[in-house]
């Protein structure tokens, strides 16, 4: 069989055992190994198998995404974040959907620390959603609204993609991270309008809280210095250059625990939980990263990417029609696979088609990093949708999550036709 | 009959899991601290966060994870199945997860016997920081793992599989009336 | 037959860029067409994957960074610790292939990995590329500097500098953040590494090489379907697309100069006193540590190697077009190896 073929028969096979109630981490990993043993032989299958595992683990930059998650943990098991919460309802609760856009404001202040969207939701996630869901907030906007915002997190720098994208296509990093603060706050501009019509089709969805007084509010405001402490901490210590990004995570978490000694809110019942189910979500999360890891490596060696990159190169299409198949086809790639992957496996492809049609590179990084961060939220393989999932499973199924990010996906989709056209005015 | 093994599974890897994610975020902490006070950091924290607890803390937990039934799996096109049907479909799960484990299990332990005949080992700073043993991690965790699962596939065959599929709805329940 | 490559440093790094394409031309042309190449510049093995990829044929064709894997290659990293010696990349980089050519445990470190060592690069010499001034001893007092081997943690610790390990992901936000203040490298990274930003200044400290990427390196399961003719051909094309690779560089640096994109800083004699001082003392300890390192007999190694960098010394000249480089290093290294037994 042509390598090509057994690359579309492994999307397939990979739909099919999703759709059948297959861990979604063993199916990536199953049809991975199977493709490359089909394509290069039980050998090289072995063999990647065997190293891949422990080259995408033991990485130091990931190391924060644990750290993230203990710290939203233990924000959450010390009561730091219900004050936070509360003060959000008090403030804004009145509003349509004011908590859902106080996490998106939220994550994009995380953004700011966190190059990472999946960091980024965890530290968000596990804050945010508990506190939706006592307010009567349907579960999917709720959950859906994290998800999206976390995407912000690789927008707004430092982000991991953005960095990459410079290195490899010789790119001023500064300039990526200037252009890529605008696509952030653009992305949660319209995330705030998507959750906005959400409320306006279907108000029952959204639940405002009564309007407070302005005494009410300053009270409850008063509350929340240690969460105020904590976050003072972590931008300080980034924004001084005291620590870096990557350290970032394990400081919050020891500051949080700090507060809440002192505090007397965290009990010993509440840290045990929290690093408890910090090891769940990362068990849950990091496997996932690995089989997603193996799915890239597939369709490398499937050639599939660069028949892709070659079948769009020869259609010769203009430039505007051609940068909408690219857009297709990194919202194809970003449905399976994790986006340093698909920008390692495409950029090869693209770059010197970009040369030849005279597109900026600088635009073009800032879209290829949208489309990416797209996928983070688009099913099958959505890893935003899964760290949100698995912070709030308790009273979220995946199916649900994956249906609250709809509006959020038509809202990236919005902001990627105003994206296209901006260059068309350039 | 299969219960206590379960429960000494899940108590060895949180004590365990809990116990790096400890050490971890304290190495990070200290070495951030010794950077910014006494000019050096603490030596090969990178190395040691990025090859030992990164590697525990993303695979270790990978058996307690299918314990507590928090590996993520899509249920939307199964979720109306009930009976034997829905049975098959669980223990489909269980075998291809198994049969994944099984080859994760002998390439890891390949390769961590190669990495151990070498002595592998790589240069942080100006010491030499041993890396072989990490390469352990993996055939161990995910034989643990694998234990977990053939439970599963025990359990399902002779009947005994209680999904536990709480209702998701009861849990939002609690959370309002909390409110 | 068409080679498959792995690249692995992306599709705008020197060895995607010039040393591949090179190598796979000229191969072209010597096999009358027998032999390509077809490069996958990332996505299929990460260098850190590279040793397991080519034992296992996941590639055929791939850049090996021995440091990854220093546990398996002592004898072959040995000129890691010699990072000194030398005037400029195309003397060692030829000295090192060489080296590893003719060095029987070097060639029984790739047989026992299934891979065949055709030659290596190596970086510019390495400058202090900072976000502020450094132009004495004095300034290197508490400068945070990220070091990427043992010799350069050693040197900086020397100077009173504070050696911090750091990957490479994360040396954009550290040098932005002032997380630290310098790095050590060759100033084409400015442009390759888009360090332009945060960089500076580049003291010129000419102090050592990066010289232990085997970037030419074949999987076993390659060479054992190529013919003595076509391995020669293919060994031979290495060389000129290596020497090709060492040009790129030079273009970058002449680059970063022309367009001013740093300030290049002359250090003061006191800080070449030190360096030359360090370097002394480094070179006598050198065989003390490769010894504990498990290479046997390491004070004839050294000498053996010293040799060769005096001898390249001779042979390279000033100013050498890379296609003259290439042809050089053909007939001075491989004119004489036996492709029939080469590899084996
Ligand atoms: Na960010
Ligand atoms: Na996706």
């Amino acid at each position: 069989m042509e390598p090509m073929t057994i690359g579309i028969l492994a999307l397939v096979a990979l739909l099919g055992l999703i759709a059948l109630r297959v861990p979604i981490a063993a199916a990536l990993i199953g049809v991975s190994f199977l493709g490359i043993w089909m394509i290069a032989g039980i050998r090289p299958a072995l063999s990647m198998l065997s190293t891949i595992p422990y080259t995408t683990s033991a990485s130091w930059t990931l190391s924060s995404i644990p750290m993230f998650l203990l710290m939203g943990y233990i924000a959450y098991h010390s009561g730091l974040t219900r004050g936070l919460f509360e003060a959000a309802r008090v403030w804004w609760g009145w509003m349509p959907g004011g908590l859902a856009i106080a996490s998106l404001a939220g994550a994009s202040g995380f953004a700011a620390v966190s190059g990472s969207s999946v960091a980024c939701s965890a530290a968000i996630g596990r804050i945010a959603v508990p506190e939706m869901a006592r307010q009567g907030y349907n579960l999917s906007i709720a959950t859906g609204s994290v998800a999206a915002g976390g995407t912000i997190g690789a927008l707004i720098p430092p982000s991991i993609i953005l960095i990459l994208y410079g290195i490899q296509a010789e790119t001023s990093i500064n300039q990526l991270f200037l252009g890529g603060l605008f696509v952030g706050l653009a992305s949660l501009l319209f995330y705030v309008a998507a959750v906005l019509i959400v409320w306006w089709r279907n108000p029952e969805s959204l639940p405002r809280s009564t309007a407070h007084s302005m005494g009410d509010r300053w009270r409850k405001t008063a509350e929340i210095w240690p969460v105020l402490l904590l976050i003072v901490a972590v931008f300080g210590g980034l924004f001084t250059g005291f620590f870096t990004a990557t350290e970032a995570g394990a400081f919050g978490s020891f500051v949080a625990i700090l507060i809440g000694l002192a505090r007397r809110s965290l009990s010993w019942e509440g840290f045990k939980e929290s690093l408890v189910d910090t090891l769940l979500s990362g068990g849950a999360l990091f496997i996932i990263a690995i089989g997603a890891n193996l799915f890239t490596r597939l369709v490398a060696m499937s050639g599939l990417s660069m028949q892709m990159g070659l079948f769009v190169e020869g259609l010769g299409l203009g430039t505007f029609a051609l940068l909408l198949a690219i857009v297709v086809i990194y919202l194809i790639l970003g449905m399976f696979l994790e986006p340093i992957g698909a920008l390692l496996l495409t950029l090869p492809l693209f770059l010197p088609i970009l040369a030849q049609h005279g597109i900026d590179k600088l635009w073009f990084g800032l879209l290829v990093a949208k489309l990416l961060e797209i996928g983070m939220i688009t099913p099958p393989v959505g890893l935003n949708v899964f760290v949100i999932h698995s912070v709030a499973r308790d009273y979220v199924r995946l199916e649900q999550v994956f249906a609250g990010i709809i509006p959020f996906i038509l809202a990236d989709l919005a902001l990627v036709a105003c994206m296209l056209a901006i260059r068309g005015l350039i | 009959m299969l219960k206590p093994i379960e429960t000494a599974i899940a108590r060895f890897s949180m004590v365990i899991g809990g116990a790096v994610l400890i050490l971890m975020m304290l190495q990070v902490v200290v070495d951030v601290f010794m950077r910014a006070f006494l000019g050096a950091g603490f030596p090969a924290t990178p190395d040691l966060v990025g090859k030992y607890y990164m590697v525990a803390v993303s695979l270790f937990p990978l058996a307690l994870t299918e314990l507590k039934r928090r590996h993520i799996e899509a249920t939307i096109f199964t979720q109306r199945l009930t009976g034997r049907s829905r049975q098959c479909v669980i223990l489909f799960g269980f075998l291809i997860f198994a049969a994944v484990l099984a080859v994760l299990l002998y390439g890891s332990t390949l390769e961590a016997i190669s990495k151990t005949q070498r002595g592998a080992y790589i240069e942080a700073g100006t010491i030499r920081f041993v890396t072989w043993p990490s390469f352990w991690i993996l055939p161990f965790s995910f034989a643990l793992a694998l234990i977990v699962i053939l439970i599963r596939i025990y359990e399902v065959v002779s009947e005994q599989f209680d999904d536990d599929e709480h209702d998701v709805m009861e849990q939002v329940d609690a959370i309002r009336e909390d409110a | 037959e068409t080679i498959r490559a792995t690249s692995a440093f992306g599709p705008n790094h020197a060895i995607a860029k010039d040393v591949y394409p090179t190598i796979f031309q000229k191969l072209e042309e010597m096999t009358d067409g027998r032999w390509t190449g077809q490069d996958t510049p990332s996505g299929l093995v990460a260098p850190n994957e590279m040793s397991t990829g080519l034992r296992d044929g996941v590639t055929d064709f791939g850049p090996l960074l021995m440091p990854y894997f220093i546990a398996e290659y002592p004898e072959s990293a040995l000129v890691s610790e010699l990072s000194m010696l030398g005037s400029s990349a195309q003397v060692v980089s030829s000295a090192v292939t060489e080296y590893i050519v003719t060095c029987e445990p070097c060639q029984a470190e790739f047989s026992r990995n299934g891979q065949v060592y055709l030659g290596s690069d190596t970086t510019p010499l390495y400058q202090l590329l900072s976000t502020k001034e450094v132009r004495t001893v004095d300034d290197m007092k508490g400068l945070k500097v990220r070091s990427g081997s043992p010799f350069y943690a050693a040197f900086i610790e020397s100077l009173g500098g504070v050696a911090v390990q750091m990957q490479s992901s994360e040396l954009f936000e550290s040098l932005s953040q002032g997380v630290i203040d310098a790095t050590f490298s060759s100033p084409h990274e400015i442009i390759a590494n888009r360090l332009g930003d945060v960089v500076k200044f580049a003291t010129e400290i000419d102090e050592g090489v990066f010289n232990g990427a085997a970037v030419a390196t074949a999987s076993k399961l390659l060479w054992d379907r190529m013919d003595p003719e076509d391995r020669h051909a293919l060994a031979a094309a290495s060389q000129y697309g290596l020497a090709a690779g060492l040009a790129g560089f030079d273009a970058q640096i002449k680059e970063v100069r022309d367009q001013n994109l740093v300030q290049f800083v002359e250090p003061d004699a006191a800080l070449i006193e030190a360096r030359d001082a360090f370097n002394e003392q480094r070179l006598a300890g050198a065989a003390a540590i490769l010894e504990e390192r498990g290479v046997t007999d390491a004070q004839t190694k050294i000498d053996r190697y010293t040799a060769l960098i005096e001898k390249w010394e001779g042979l390279v000249k000033a100013e050498m077009p890379a296609e003259e480089l290439g042809a050089l290093r053909d007939k001075e290294i491989w004119a004489n190896v036996d492709f029939a037994t080469y590899g084996q």
